[in-house]
């Protein structure tokens, strides 16, 4: 299913693919993000072996509304509370401001935490 | 903190080496100065949301910071960075919050359980300080806070090469470091089109001045404790972590409207907000979240 907006001469149609993608770049300069997840483990096979470009991301349209869960690992020994709320606030904004529709909902799932092993 | 502190104390003794009370007194000033100009800092916050608080959040970031050693009197360099690192840690807000505690997580680590700080030590602090920072995202954006704190780290290392002085070296950071803020539009587009310089980098500069303001014997007083600051920092905390949202304008069409109505319904959902009009057509101006925004307008229904 897509999105649609009714214009004088036509409709406009944003998949939720498009809207991955938007999501996806704003992930990757996102502080504290430090990978992508999936939701299982047969995701990230599927994920791994189709080189899934917007891998942790999924966009779906419920009632035409978007709703957007985020998969991610995070950098231990940051505050994953202000770390995830910058996420939401940035691929809110980016899906929004690019696509002129508002999102409904993010809902981030923080899959694993980053150990770095030189501290 | 005392607020009956004298108005000037003597520069610190470039003889005396730099032990842990020294950084208490600089990070105590760097806060001072940071709390002095975060409104100029949140003035320029338009990336990566334009959302008017990274001055706000850097703020309460360092004032977790400096409470975890505001009563301490460990001499050890080392372990009240450690401390700094983890009040930091336990308060950081917002992106360039998380960051500034990540620098802070960088220079105790490679100040590690050093007694006292010579230039040498400072060096590889804000060089690791930027190693750690960077590590935390997977494409650093340049024209950053990330930016500065290199642009700082490499003006620390050629200072230190010229003069073994703490005070010299610190005198060069924060020169470099305004050099380095006044670059980041010609780093980030977003920048430039907006017309301002970076926020984030823009906070950190004001903190490592403030530092160096202290190391050459300037005082500066904290408003913390007072009951200024309390007022401050519930007028400023925006009521939940998203921030505060956005800026939401929009026209109210209809007939026999009732604009105090409106107003007292508009004013509940947000700050900042402006009602004007007549019975036929109302201009409203609010900042809300959307969340916050969208279910306020849901169940008021009587005016959509």
């Amino acid at each position: 299913m897509t999105n649609q907006n009714h214009e004088k001469l036509g409709t406009i149609h944003v998949s939720p693919a498009a809207i991955a993608t938007i999501a996806s770049h704003a992930l990757l300069t996102s502080y504290g993000v430090v990978g992508m997840a999936s939701k299982n483990a047969i995701n990230e096979l599927a994920a791994q072996i189709t080189r899934d470009p917007h891998h942790g991301v999924n966009v779906r349209y419920e009632n035409g509304h978007i709703i957007i869960d985020l998969y991610v690992i995070i950098e231990h020994g940051t505050r994953i509370s202000s770390v995830a709320a910058s996420v939401i606030n940035a691929v809110r904004f980016n899906v929004e401001k690019m696509v002129g529709l508002p999102v409904q909902q993010i809902n981030l799932y923080v899959q694993g935490l980053r150990v770095n092993t030189s501290h | 903190m005392s607020s009956s502190k004298p108005s000037s104390q003597s520069p610190e003794d470039s003889s005396q080496p730099c032990n842990g009370q020294s950084l208490k007194r600089m990070a105590r000033a760097g806060l001072a100065w940071l709390e002095k100009n975060y409104e100029k800092v949140n003035a320029l916050n338009v990336f990566p949301v334009p959302d008017g608080d990274t001055g706000t959040n850097m703020l309460l970031t360092m004032r977790s910071a400096y409470k975890e050693i505001a009563n301490s009197d460990e001499k050890n360099i080392g372990r009240v960075a450690q401390l700094i690192y983890n009040g930091a840690l336990m308060g950081a807000r917002g992106n360039s919050g998380v960051i500034l505690s990540q620098l802070w997580r960088g220079f105790s680590a490679a100040i590690d359980s050093s007694e006292t700080l010579d230039v040498q030590l400072l060096v590889r602090g804000l060089q690791e300080a930027t190693r750690t920072a960077y590590r935390a995202v997977q494409e650093p954006v340049e024209g950053t806070i990330l930016t500065v704190s290199r642009e700082v780290a490499e003006a620390a290392e050629i200072a230190a090469s010229e003069n073994a002085d703490v005070r010299y070296v610190m005198d060069q950071i924060v020169r470099q470091g305004w050099d380095a803020v006044k670059r980041t539009p010609q780093m980030l587009a977003v920048l430039r089109e907006a017309g301002v310089v970076d926020s984030g980098g823009c906070g950190l500069v004001y903190v490592l001045e403030g530092m160096q303001k202290a190391l050459n014997g300037e005082s500066l007083d904290i408003e913390a404790d007072n009951e200024r600051a309390a007022q401050l920092q519930s007028a400023l905390a925006p009521q939940d972590e998203l921030g505060y949202g956005y800026d939401v304008q929009f026209l109210i069409k209809g007939q026999g409207l009732d604009v105090e109505k409106v107003r007292a319904d508009i004013e509940a959902m947000g700050d900042s907000t402006l009602v004007v009009g007549d019975s036929n057509l109302i201009k409203v101006h609010v900042q809300s979240t959307i969340r916050g925004f969208l279910s306020a307008m849901v169940l008021n229904r009587e005016f959509c």
